[in-house]
């Protein structure tokens, strides 16, 4: 028979690498910074190119995130998208049906307070490169759709 | 063959039943596509939501269901037909309950205790597993656990999920949830984008329209850990060699879980511990192949009385009463 027997020596020996070693301070700039570009790009996801100039897509959603930012000290993250999403015109049942969303909003909002304030205080402090990271996730997400349309 | 165990074939000496509890660990050797539906074009993995000390996450998983039908039933059901020589003989609703667990297709009470029992002897792993006869659903014993994704979010339930050794060697800090979550894109390639080796015979009547389809979705990645796990309750040792059986025909055959096994995802590589320790595992195994091939007879004659009558579909709310009427 092929299957191990496990014991806590060997158990210890398979979690090598599960554990995470990095610094608390890098793991949570990293943590913010993967949900700053989340955002960002699911504000371009939703960006509504009727209504709105798509040629000005980069420069709407950074004036969303300032916008959102200078109205929002609190943490209220649940108002911070939505003032967000209403910036870029989102189409309601759109972002309604998206489970993504569901995902990131669950993900956000239910931070303590300190870790929301900490999102909330990285977007308003890296707003240029919160923009930049969002962008390549929305250029990686617009190749495979475009590969996937011409199909 | 070593030391003897009792068994349910020693109708004279009843088998020793008791409840053992198997915790497994699996690690990803590939990708892992346990799917939960579709976000536009892309598959999503199928996450459940924890809620532990640092809020509501949505973590990957694999259910229990997954894991009872390939990793135990779908090999159980396999041996019984290779070892009763049953390919090609069986029904599909025969096959629906071997591999499937079958439906319920009558009114119930169609079976009296004592061919249930029979049932049992003569198949351990309905036992375990559970069944629907044409018209009686069959228990089984076995609780099978979800697959909890060794992650952050899910310390504090693997610390009281897991045997205490073993929860004692978890680490402070595992990584978090997102950390395991990846990606894929592959291409179905088509003729008319490849390079010619062969001519299409009717090249010149189709368009230059490529066909090239491109799909992907979310996968857990390679080198991820899952905890999972059996409880056989009241078994007795023939049962636990048939899940002893079982889970080195599914490791032996490439131990995969969810979809996209024909691209090489989902395959897993697991070592398991039994509460109690037992020495006499691989005994076991073989005495419950010894048994499925000791009552071939009786399991292919109790397969055919009990599938003899033709299946008849329930009708919707009203039919019935028109049939009865008519």
């Amino acid at each position: 028979m092929t299957i191990a027997i496990l014991d806590a020596e060997r158990f210890r020996r398979q979690l090598a690498g599960l554990e995470d070693d990095r610094p608390q301070g890098e793991r949570t700039r990293e943590r913010l910074k993967e949900l700053a570009a989340q955002l960002c790009f699911l504000l371009a996801r939703y960006y509504n190119r009727d209504e709105l100039d798509p040629l000005k897509l980069w420069e709407r959603i950074g004036s969303a995130i300032a916008t959102a930012c200078e109205q929002v000290d609190d943490g209220d993250l649940d108002r911070y998208v939505s003032i967000a999403l209403e910036h870029v015109r989102a189409s309601h049942s759109r972002v309604a049906a998206d489970e993504e969303w569901n995902y990131l909003l669950a993900e956000i909002c239910e931070q303590p307070e300190s870790d929301r304030l900490a999102l909330v205080n990285y977007l308003h402090h890296h707003s240029y490169a919160v923009l930049i990271h969002g962008r390549r996730y929305w250029e990686q997400y617009k190749d495979g759709k475009a590969n996937r349309d011409d199909a | 063959m070593g030391k003897r165990i009792a068994t349910t074939l020693d109708a004279s000496d009843p088998p020793k039943r008791r409840t053992y509890k198997i915790t497994c660990v699996s690690k990803t050797l590939s990708p892992l596509s346990h799917m939960s539906g579709t976000a536009g074009n892309e598959q999503v993995i199928m996450r459940e939501p924890i809620c532990y000390s640092g809020g509501l996450r949505y973590v990957p998983a694999i259910t229990g269901n997954a894991i009872r039908h390939r990793a135990i039933r779908a090999p159980l059901a396999q041996h019984i037909v290779e070892t009763w020589d049953l390919d090609g003989q069986l029904t599909i609703a025969q096959l629906q309950f071997l591999f499937h667990g079958g439906t319920l297709f009558r009114k119930g009470g169609r079976i009296s205790l004592a061919e249930q029992d029979a049932l049992y002897r003569l198949m351990p792993a309905i036992q375990m597993l559970g069944c629907s006869l044409p018209g009686q659903i069959v228990p089984g014993n076995l609780y099978v656990h979800r697959g909890t994704l060794v992650c952050r979010e899910n310390r504090e339930r693997l610390a009281r999920l897991l045997p205490p050794e073993l929860a004692s060697g978890l680490p402070e800090d595992l990584r978090p949830a997102t950390d395991f979550i990846g990606s894929y894109q592959y291409t179905r390639n088509v003729h008319d984008m490849s390079v010619p080796t062969v001519q299409a015979k009717d090249a010149e009547d189709q368009d230059a329209r490529a066909d090239m389809m491109i799909f992907g979705g979310q996968t857990v990645i390679t080198g991820a850990m899952f905890a999972h796990g059996f409880q056989l309750v009241n078994a007795t040792t023939i049962e636990v060699g048939a899940i002893w059986y079982a889970l080195n025909q599914w490791q032996a055959n490439g131990g995969t879980i969810g979809g996209m096994a024909s691209k090489g995802h989902g395959r897993l590589e697991t070592s398991l511990a039994i509460d109690p320790p037992v020495d006499w595992l691989d005994q076991a195994a073989d005495e419950y192949q010894a048994h499925i091939l000791a009552v071939a007879s009786d399991g292919r004659a109790f397969l055919d009385a009990a599938f003899a009558e033709p299946i008849k579909r329930k009708g919707k709310k009203g039919e019935g009463q028109d049939d009865e009427a008519a």
